[in-house]
């Protein structure tokens, strides 16, 4: 194995060693922001909720469930 | 509305990753909107706007498929990204602001109007929801048609205010066309729908 096949194998093994890096690394991020959303979007339900639900108390409007 | 809201609710669950819960409101005007996190509205005057159970199963699919595909979420932070930039506050926009417009918006969540884009979407896969929930999702279309033929000032603020209904109605027929697996064993025609009578005069009643 002369040097220039040395180095081309060294090059090919750091390149899929970062593509690897970087895909996790980014699934990590994606989950991380995906998971955030979520809780987001039960805070903003749950305010929706508070705001119907006090506005019927104060007004006499009915709020019920269904299921 | 029970049955309604639990084909509704099993149809939809495995597309979302909270769990849909459906609760009627008493209001005059009639409306039904879906808030982020699974919560569905529905105002019980809109029992008496809608001709048949489909109609008004149509109304609700399109609502959950807002929520489906995140649709209010979306919306609202374009709107609070418009509101910033009204306000010249963009650079110091921190954490308290960015909750303060959040819980502004709140307010004006039954009245926010979706793109054109989403509305569609919302309709198609509304009536794969209908379909799944073993409902005709041919009551869509009726609605829009109903929409069609009523006067402007007698058609509420209801699945958007885009007035662009024809365009939608041949959407659906498109998309009902090209899935007859799913879509071809429900009747297009309106008089096959159970009449949802809802009795007037009579004393509400609210499930629990």
């Amino acid at each position: 194995m002369n040097i220039f096949e040395l180095r081309r194998k060294a090059l090919l093994y750091a390149t899929i060693a970062l593509v690897c890096l970087a895909t996790v690394g980014s699934a990590r991020s994606s989950l991380t922001a995906q998971g955030g959303n979520q809780d987001e979007e039960l805070q903003m339900g749950q305010m929706v909720f508070d705001e119907l639900k006090a506005k019927g108390e104060s007004s006499n409007l009915l709020l019920s469930t269904t299921n | 509305m029970r049955p309604i809201a639990d084909a509704i609710t099993r149809a939809a669950q495995p597309r979302y990753n909270h769990p849909f819960k459906s609760y009627l409101v008493h209001e005059p005007q009639p409306n039904a909107f879906a808030a982020p996190g699974g919560n569905v509205y529905v105002v019980d005057s809109l029992l008496y706007l809608v001709k048949n159970n489909d109609e008004l199963v149509g109304t609700l699919c399109h609502e959950v498929s807002h929520t489906i595909h995140h649709d209010t979420m979306t919306l609202m932070e374009k709107q609070e990204r418009i509101a910033a930039r009204e306000i010249g506050a963009a650079v110091l926009l921190g954490a308290d602001l960015h909750q303060m417009l959040g819980i502004a918006l709140l307010g004006k969540l039954h009245s926010l109007s979706y793109s054109r884009e989403d509305e569609s979407r919302a309709d198609l896969t509304g009536s794969d929801v209908c379909a799944s929930a073993g409902y005709n999702p041919w009551g869509l279309v009726w609605l829009f048609q109903d929409f069609q033929n009523a006067n402007t000032g007698d058609v509420p603020q209801l699945l958007s205010d885009h007035p662009n209904n024809q365009n939608r109605v041949n959407a659906l027929e498109r998309h009902f066309r090209e899935n007859p697996a799913v879509f071809a064993k429900f009747s297009s025609d309106p008089k096959s729908a159970k009449p949802l009578s809802v009795p007037k005069n009579t004393a509400e009643v609210f499930l629990h």
